[in-house]
């Protein structure tokens, strides 16, 4: 009996022994070779490197009120690997924030997959009630969400930013670089609740600079709605309008219409969205004459009184071309071949100045390169180098035909005229916070005595010529209406397509505001004086009643 | 030799047998009361250095929390102050109150030639 207990207590000794001996041995392996996979396990486990996210600069116009912002969100994903109940899942996805169950189903049961959107960018407040619930699987972070106030107001010129945080067009696109800043990192260590209990390594976030534009937010609405009203009326394709400052080149409107809400971007149509007074071309049309006159004034071929015997018609090289209306000879002055909008009379000028001087005047104002306004994917327009001119050539472009110009070239050429004879570069940015101002960059294009010259006669395109309609009781306007038939993919014009413009400048005594209005493809009426020049004088009165110009001389004084 | 042995055995008859002399108890006693007392201070100061290392960890600990709730706060702060600001953007627009004076009120623009501008004597 005692031998056996003995043996018993030897066996249970050795056990013991056995155990005991195996628990150095184990805790050797633990601690030396398995020490540095176990080590980065738990680190895994409990420690976590985020990104903090930089706030995106806002962008102000020139009265200081936002025009697009950066609001805060929670993009929410899911681990459908960890997920246990996906029909739970997805209900409270579709109660919580909204997203439609049947849609993310598929997604949150698809055990093949480690990671899917739930939602991106979405309210913070319904993404903390789903939180709330503590459903297995899901994970939340922070993201910024661009937030445009105005909605319509200069959608295409602001532009806007992709999900990711990125500017994929406009302002937006332009000035990134200063928009986005830097975004932080810090690691973090949480205990087995997923409380933060040490911050290791913090890299702090830089936010983006604030970007304060020239554009006036109540300029820009006035001037939508016009063109919106404009286009309504002439059930017209589209309607543009710039608000530009000759004294300085900048910008306070910049409209297009039809618009879109910015803060429903994807799904608009691109066509929409292109800000088509920088990026897309037109041919000018009579407005072009301008250029045609300032190089023969400037040449001193003529005076704003030379006169000349014009016929209705003329042939130039293989072709005819004549006046806008029938007529007979009329004995014209320079200042009425401009006021009368002449093609004859422009022509004969073109002639007289020759293909090179005129060639070298075109480029002089700026068209066939781009005005370096800071806006992506400003067009250059189209040009044709003189050594290239047809025989023909010099019986179209002097009439703004054979050329296409966008409309902000357009409008600066206008705003030196208006600036005594000195171009300055349009611009949208006033400056970035924390840096200087960009410089103007100012050129001379005609001397001041032209300028003046060319100043009278576009006054009197308004006041006895074809832009009276762009009269604005109290104040001198002066301006130039054009009507240019669109081209057609057969390299002829297209019948019953034509852009209606008009370009002035108010008040001509002391200029404020440049502004340009074209129409694209009215119906019922097709002058630049009938269908542009209503638009500009409505928009030129808001802007001087708003910015309280005084008028040039008091009513009945 | 036999003088030697006789003069070593009177010697010990004549004199009695007495202890051997050991250390004092006394001063044993006060080094080993003295080797305790350090020992206790010691100890004391040890515990007192491991209660301040773990009280100043704790400090951090809740002072990390602390920082991460502020941190949360600071970014809700921050998205409600966002909203708001949107809000106020929106709100304030010229356009808009222009919009909701012309429809509630009445309001007319006024034209150039209803307004009069005067040029004050410097």
């Amino acid at each position: 009996m005692n031998r056996l207990v003995n043996r018993r207590i030897r066996l249970f000794l050795a056990t013991l022994a056995l155990v005991f001996g195996g628990l150095p041995l184990r805790g050797t392996w633990l601690q030396t070779v398995r020490a540095d996979s176990l080590s980065s396990l738990a680190q895994i486990q409990q420690r976590e490197t985020v990104t903090i996210p930089a706030g995106r600069g806002t962008l102000f116009d020139r009265s200081g009120l936002e025009l697009a912002l950066g609001e805060q969100a929670t993009t929410v994903y899911a681990n459908p690997m960890q997920i246990t109940n996906p029909h739970r899942a997805a209900l409270a996805v579709e109660r919580t924030l909204g997203v439609n169950a049947d849609q993310i189903l598929p997604a949150l049961a698809n055990r093949t997959r480690g990671f899917v959107y739930v939602a991106r960018q979405a309210d913070p407040a319904q993404a903390a009630a789903l939180q709330r619930l503590k459903l297995p699987g899901f994970g939340f972070y922070p993201e910024e969400r661009r937030d445009y106030p105005q909605r319509s107001v200069a959608a295409q010129v602001l532009g806007y930013v992709g999900t990711d945080g990125n500017g994929l067009s406009g302002l937006e696109l332009q000035f990134d670089h200063e928009l986005a800043g830097r975004p932080g990192k810090e690691t973090i260590t949480k205990d087995p609740s997923g409380q933060v209990i040490d911050v290791q390594n913090q890299i702090p976030e830089v936010p983006g600079r604030d970007v304060y534009l020239t554009l006036d937010h109540t300029i820009q609405a006035n001037a939508e709605e016009v063109l919106r009203e404009t286009v309504r009326k002439w059930a017209a394709k589209s309607a543009s309008a710039i608000v530009l400052d000759p004294r300085t080149g900048a910008i306070l409107a910049m409209a297009v219409q039809p618009g879109f809400n910015a803060n429903s971007f994807p799904s608009t149509p691109s066509d929409l969205q292109r800000n088509r007074t920088v990026t897309d071309t037109y041919e000018p049309g009579s407005t072009f004459k301008l250029v045609t006159v300032a190089g023969a004034l400037s040449e001193r071929i003529v005076s704003p009184r030379t006169r000349f015997r014009l016929p209705y018609s003329l042939h130039v090289a293989d072709r005819v071309i004549h006046d806008a209306e029938k007529r007979g000879i009329v004995n014209y002055s320079v200042a009425q071949i401009l006021a009368h909008s002449s093609n004859i009379g422009a022509i004969t000028l073109a002639e007289m100045l020759g293909r090179t001087r005129l060639s070298s005047w075109i480029t002089k104002f700026g068209f066939g390169r781009t005005t370096g306004i800071d806006f992506p994917g400003e067009s250059p327009g189209i040009v044709l180098p003189s050594d290239k001119w047809s025989g023909s050539t010099i019986g179209n472009v002097p009439i703004g035909q054979g050329i296409a110009v966008t409309p902000v070239q357009m409008a600066a050429a206008y705003a030196a005229i208006a600036n005594r004879g000195v171009w300055s570069r349009p611009h949208l940015v006033d400056h970035v916070a924390g840096g200087a101002r960009p410089s103007l960059n100012h050129r001379r294009l005609v001397s001041p005595k032209i300028a003046k010259q060319l100043m009278t006669m576009l006054k009197d395109v308004v006041a006895e010529g074809t832009g009276q309609f762009a009269a604005v009781p109290g104040y001198q306007v002066a301006g130039k209406t054009g009507t240019a038939q669109k081209p057609d993919s057969h390299g002829g014009y297209a019948t019953g397509r034509y852009v209606a413009s008009f370009v002035g400048i108010v008040p001509a005594s002391r200029p404020r505001f440049v502004i340009l209005v074209a129409v694209d493809e009215p119906r019922g009426a097709i002058w630049g004086g009938t269908v542009a020049a209503p638009a500009f004088q409505q928009i030129a009165r808001f802007d001087l009643q708003y910015l309280e110009v005084p008028p040039d001389a008091a009513p009945g004084k | 030799m036999a003088a030697w042995a006789a003069a070593a055995r009177a010697e010990e008859t004549a004199a009695p047998l007495r202890p051997r002399t050991r250390p004092r108890p006394r001063p044993r006693v006060a080094k080993r009361e003295l080797r305790v007392t350090g020992g206790v201070f010691w100890i004391g100061i040890v515990a007192t250095l491991l209660a301040g290392v773990v009280a100043t960890n704790v400090a951090v600990l809740r002072l990390n929390m602390k920082l991460d709730r502020l941190g949360r706060e600071r970014t809700d702060l921050r998205a409600q102050n966002a909203q708001l600001s949107s809000q106020l953007s929106s709100a304030a627009s010229a356009p808009r109150i222009q919009k909701l004076a012309a429809k509630q009120l009445g309001w007319v623009q006024a034209t150039s030639d209803q307004t009069t501008y005067f040029t004050l004597q410097k």
